[in-house]
């Protein structure tokens, strides 16, 4: 009966031990809840709120979360670009490897041999007419030796894509220089892009701003590939 | 258990629309106990998803039986202790796996747990200024009068629990308040449930003597 009790459960007809002032003091204990203890909701949902997982997930669509710049958000966007950052890089590779071996060995036709060296990809100094300005941006030996394929655009220059250089170094290069990998179709400068060297991006502010008009201001590969200016 | 008309009615204002109809009829069986009955997994989820309301739900329910178990075992700082309980739910809240039982009697642990923290901070620092103390600091003492109403008040029901020995106070208030049934306030407790049924019913024995003392009787 005791059990009963504490379970809510009604007392047998009589009530034989006198216990229904008890089960009152119980009903009393189970009663409605008063507007005194309703009174700590709001800071109960400002603790709901400000929990990282709940916001988060309250706050989240996918449009208004790009826009709002969140860190998570930009992290999580971070390994979703770096197939198509691989691809890009890759196709990049792939045509500036072409048109320097084509420029090697002087198969290139005339348009796109002035394109390549515009992008500078040269085949050798003897037929880069700009490349005396720049002597780090020679092919050496040692350097053509160790990387085949940049031996035309072997630079040491901390600055690949200013415009006093107008030598687009080879992709690897660009990735060696702090992730500047814009030689992607989707890449500022790139072969899809424009050619002109104002169009390159620098990853150093030491640039003159004058010359680099839309220059992005981080050399980050997954900000490159972002459309909308870094938050 | 009976639901009677205030009752009703006090469960219509507590989960308003925003929670939706279905949660609204499960509302209304019971009062307190466990009111969220068989919708409590969705409403779980739904809260663990982040919705508000729901949270809100699981907020409305537990909250008043806390604060009555607060003010038994916490008198002093029961608002405080079960705003902290709170917080620390929250943060464990998309972790919890269990059924609604389990639900509440991890809140009270959660309280319980707190309450111990607060008296052993409490008893590092003896010093407290009279002047300092709330005013929800004196322990409620049970009036007689309202003792003697048909309908016993929340208050004075919580004010004579509060005069039965800890354990006692504590398991009558885990079974009525938490709804937790022998063995799971016997874990809660950390005493074995053979001692936590004697406890239960010495203190049911006690109520009936404050009762009969007061004269209250049927």
């Amino acid at each position: 009966m005791l059990d009963a009790l504490l379970d809510g459960c009604p007392l047998p007809g009589g009530d034989p031990d006198g216990l229904q002032p008890v089960a009152d003091v119980l009903a009393a204990l189970r009663a409605p809840a008063a507007p005194a203890e309703l009174a700590g909701q709001a800071s109960a949902l400002a603790a709901f709120r400000a929990q990282p997982q709940y916001s988060a997930r309250a706050a989240r669509s996918p449009r208004s979360a790009a826009r709002a710049g969140q860190p998570g958000r930009a992290r999580r966007r971070g390994p979703l670009l770096r197939p198509r950052l691989a691809m890009a890089f890759a196709a990049g590779v792939a045509v500036l490897a072409g048109l320097a071996l084509g420029a090697h060995a002087g198969d290139l036709p005339g348009p796109v041999e002035q394109l390549a060296h515009t992008l500078g990809v040269t085949a050798s100094p003897s037929m880069s007419p700009h490349r005396h300005h720049h002597p780090k941006l020679t092919s050496s030996p040692a350097a053509t030796a160790s990387h085949p394929h940049r031996h035309a655009a072997a630079t040491h220059s901390p600055f690949p894509f200013s415009p006093q250089h107008s030598h687009r170094p080879a992709s690897q290069d660009g990735h060696q220089h702090d992730g500047q990998q814009g030689t992607g179709p989707g890449w500022p400068g790139g072969p899809g892009g424009s050619p002109s060297p104002s169009a390159r991006a620098t990853p150093t502010p030491s640039t003159s701003p004058a010359a680099q008009p839309s220059a992005q201001p981080s050399t980050s590969p997954h900000q490159h590939s972002s459309p909308s200016p870094p938050p | 258990m009976r639901t009677s008309a205030a009752g009703r009615a006090a469960l219509g204002e507590i989960f308003p629309a925003q929670i939706g109809d279905p949660l609204r009829g499960a509302a209304l069986v019971r009062i307190l106990g466990f009111v969220i009955g068989e919708t409590f997994q969705a409403v779980l989820a739904a809260a663990q998803g982040g919705d508000e309301g729901a949270f809100a739900a699981l907020w409305q329910d537990a909250n008043p039986a806390l604060l009555r178990y607060l003010r038994v075992t916490a008198p002093e700082v029961a608002e405080d202790v079960a705003a902290d309980s709170w917080v620390q739910v929250v943060r464990g809240l998309a972790r919890f796996r269990g059924d609604e039982s389990a639900w509440r009697a991890w809140l009270f642990t959660t309280a319980r747990r707190r309450v111990i923290d607060d008296a052993r901070y409490r008893a590092r620092r003896p010093s407290s200024p009279v002047a300092e103390m709330p005013v929800t600091a004196t322990p409620l003492s049970p009036d007689t009068a309202d003792v003697a109403l048909d309908r016993l008040s929340t208050s004075a029901a919580v004010a004579l629990v509060a005069e039965l020995p800890q354990l006692q106070a504590e398991v009558i208030l885990l079974r009525v308040l938490a709804g937790l049934d022998n063995e799971a306030t016997a874990q809660l407790l950390g005493r074995s449930p053979g001692a936590v049924r004697v406890a239960a019913h010495r203190g049911l024995r006690r109520l009936a003597q404050l009762l009969a003392d007061t004269g209250v009787t049927h």
